[in-house]
């Protein structure tokens, strides 16, 4: 049996984790979180998930940054990202390059379409993704 | 949401019970007259000295001890302890004494085996005692002073278990509820952002009530608004549905009239109403289409405005106050965008009658002129529109050639109104009038917009008109539009001056002076517009002129 899949959540505030990592436990999905870009980082090139939410404003390494990171590692070079973000005017189309940030979603976001999201990014996965 | 814990093993919780499973601790569950209901991790001695009446006995007599909050390890015979393991915050099972249960640790220590009790365990179960001891391991026994520090560490064990289990169902509790605020923070952020955008309210009413059938996770929802309001203009009775249909929409309209004369109405609530069970209400089509029934009425300064119904939980769950409070704080925001609805339209029929009161000021001040700046009104429109105009700018064009003569208020009605020849200081009065509609309507910030069209409809194709003699594409369009058709219906009007013209006579006017008076572009629309509309309104107009 499959297990499931593996989501990294990443956010400087913990309330947002509990909330999107019980929604996506009852969903079924596995949930890693993590509370700064540096931790994430680690724990994305060490365990590779299936997919990240990122929080954008982050102290130390933000947001951003972690995805261009992350698309420069081989290992974690396919993995999709989703975007949270309170400030989406200051997120810009381009600043997707070089990166694999699949949506922008603005807070405050609704868990339901977070979860939403997840579900159809990780269904158009193509078969033996790494894992 | 609160969710009640269901434990496996009565009192202990789940995560406690498999910890000492673990460490091959026995446990047994029994009730008040001793017998045991389950024991599991112990040997053969455990099972034998359990099943003995002996110890069932010695339980009943120890029963209030081992109830005692404070868990500690009970001697009920040399070498044998029982270890309570409190239930959660000390509650008690319901159902008085006779259906108490006991879960205890159960400790052996090494005088046990020899016990008269034990050899009376035996015996009861037809089994040789020195045959029962040769399966046993010594080092099974634990020694007094160490039962008691077991159990010592039994009781911190199930403290911070409890601790470790509160915490984290509050932990999910407050997630939970957590992330219902964020559904309903996110909704209503995107209600306000959507409210300000420039779109038809049939528009945001559909989307809200797609949005908000979503994040309740319903089936499907319909906002029904009110008949006869006249504010509501095209809204009025308009329903709108989200989901699955659940019925036709004139049964479900019908229900929704039948559902609004309850809710508020009968009832006398403003606020959300869940019905869980909707045989109850006694609306034949209503139970065949939903179980559960969420009734939001939209209700603003005490007048109902329409209602929000919507039925059955896609999840089988039944509605819960969350969702009707959602509802309710969303069904406020729908009661405000229609009480704006409302608000506009007042202001735009308010602003439409300011206007039409100010042209008839005018047109009242000389006879000849009555229904010209509405007939002019109407051309303009036609030919803003021939001339492939957006809406909002036909719009415009047609308000400015309602209030094009408005500053005729200013010019003496000696003048406005003398029959023949005009001095040529009279011609000059007459000439001042867009000068001074212009410095009418530029006290009124909505209006701005309309003053091209009211300057420069006296201005001329070949720059020979007033007030500033612009040529050609100098003159704003607005201006060249209203020119034409201000001149159209003066030519076919009778005035103080002449007698009107035939309508032939007119458009061949019209076509000779292209070029010259006129935009040679928009005088090929004009004069292929279709003027029954005109007509139609000139008879109207005619009955009060022959009175006047």
């Amino acid at each position: 049996m499959h297990s499931p899949p593996l989501i990294l959540m990443v956010d400087d505030e913990v309330h947002i984790l509990h909330v999107l990592g019980l929604k996506l436990r009852e969903a079924g999905f596995n949930v890693m979180p993590a509370e700064n870009g540096h931790e994430a980082f680690s724990l994305a090139v060490a365990h590779q998930p299936d997919m990240m939410i990122v929080d954008y404003q982050m102290p130390g390494l933000n947001g951003l940054e972690l995805c261009r990171r992350l698309h420069a590692q081989p290992r974690t070079a396919s993995m999709p990202a989703l975007m949270l973000t309170a400030h989406a005017s200051s997120f810009r189309e381009h600043d997707r390059d070089q990166t694999n940030i699949t949506a922008v979603l603005s807070k405050p976001f609704s868990p339901r379409e977070v979860l939403a999201h997840v579900q159809q990014t990780l269904a158009i996965q193509p078969e033996g993704c790494p894992r | 949401m609160n969710r009640l814990r269901i434990h496996l093993h009565p009192g202990v919780s789940d995560r406690l019970w498999s910890r000492l499973e673990s460490l091959g601790v026995a446990m047994l569950v029994a009730d008040a007259q001793g017998q045991a209901q389950m024991l599991t991790g112990g040997g053969v001695l455990e099972k034998l000295i359990v099943a003995s009446p002996l110890f069932q006995a010695s339980l009943r007599e120890h029963w209030s001890t081992l109830q005692e909050p404070r868990p500690q390890a009970v001697s009920l015979w040399p070498g044998l302890w029982l270890v309570p393991l409190p239930s959660q915050g000390h509650r008690r099972l319901p159902g008085g004494r006779g259906h108490q249960r006991l879960t205890a640790a159960l400790l052996l220590g090494s005088e046990c085996p020899a016990s008269e009790q034990f050899h009376h365990a035996c015996d009861h179960a037809h089994l040789d005692h020195q045959a029962v001891l040769a399966t046993c391991e010594p080092t099974m026994f634990v020694r007094p002073l160490e039962a008691q520090r077991l159990a010592a560490t039994l009781a911190w064990m199930q403290q911070d278990v409890v601790e470790i289990d509160r915490r984290s169902g509050e932990l999910q509790t407050l997630s939970q509820q957590l992330g219902e605020s964020y559904e309903e923070l996110s909704l209503l952020y995107k209600f306000s952002a959507c409210m300000s955008v420039d779109q038809p309210p049939e528009t945001f009413l559909t989307w809200g009530c797609r949005e908000l059938r979503e994040t309740v996770g319903l089936r499907w929802m319909a906002l029904l608004l009110i008949e006869d309001e006249p504010r509501l203009n095209d809204l009025s009775d308009r329903i709108f549905t989200a989901g699955t249909d659940p019925c036709d929409p004139i049964t479900l309209r019908r229900l929704g009239r039948l559902l609004m004369q309850r809710y508020p109405g009968e009832a006398g609530v403003d606020g959300p109403v869940i019905v869980d069970d909707t045989a109850a209400l006694q609306l034949p089509i209503l139970h065949r289409i939903a179980r559960d029934l969420l009734l939001v009425p939209l209700v603003r300064d005490g007048k109902t405005l329409g209602l929000l119904f919507g039925g059955d939980k896609l999840d089988g769950t039944h509605l819960t106050s969350v969702d009707s409070k959602l509802c309710h704080a969303l069904a406020h925001s729908l009661a405000m965008f229609l009480e704006n609805v409302m608000l506009y339209e007042d202001m735009h029929l308010l602003s439409m009658g300011t206007l039409h009161a100010l042209t008839a000021t005018i047109d009242a001040k000389d006879p000849y002129t009555h229904g010209h700046s509405e007939r002019v009104a109407l051309l303009s429109r036609q030919l803003a529109t021939a001339a492939g105009l957006d809406e909002q700018k036909i719009e415009r064009i047609h308000l400015a050639g309602l209030v094009h003569d408005i500053g005729k208020i200013g010019v003496p009605e000696a003048v406005l109104c003398k029959p023949g020849k005009l001095s040529r200081e009279e011609f000059e009065l007459i000439k001042k009038h867009p000068e001074i509609g212009k410095r009418i309507l530029q006290d009124i910030p909505q209006m701005h917009d309309l003053i091209p069209g009211v300057l420069y409809h006296h201005e001329r194709w070949d720059g020979q008109g007033y007030p500033h003699g612009l040529a050609k594409k100098e003159i704003p369009l607005p201006g060249r539009l209203i020119c034409l058709a201000d001149s159209f219906d003066a030519m076919s009007s009778t005035r103080t001056y002449r007698r009107s013209m035939s309508h032939q006579t007119v458009m061949q006017e019209i076509q000779r002076c292209a070029g010259v008076q006129f935009d040679p572009d928009l005088a090929r629309f004009f004069v292929s517009l279709d003027f029954t509309p005109y007509f139609q309104m000139v008879e109207r107009h005619q009955p009060a002129e022959a009175s006047a």
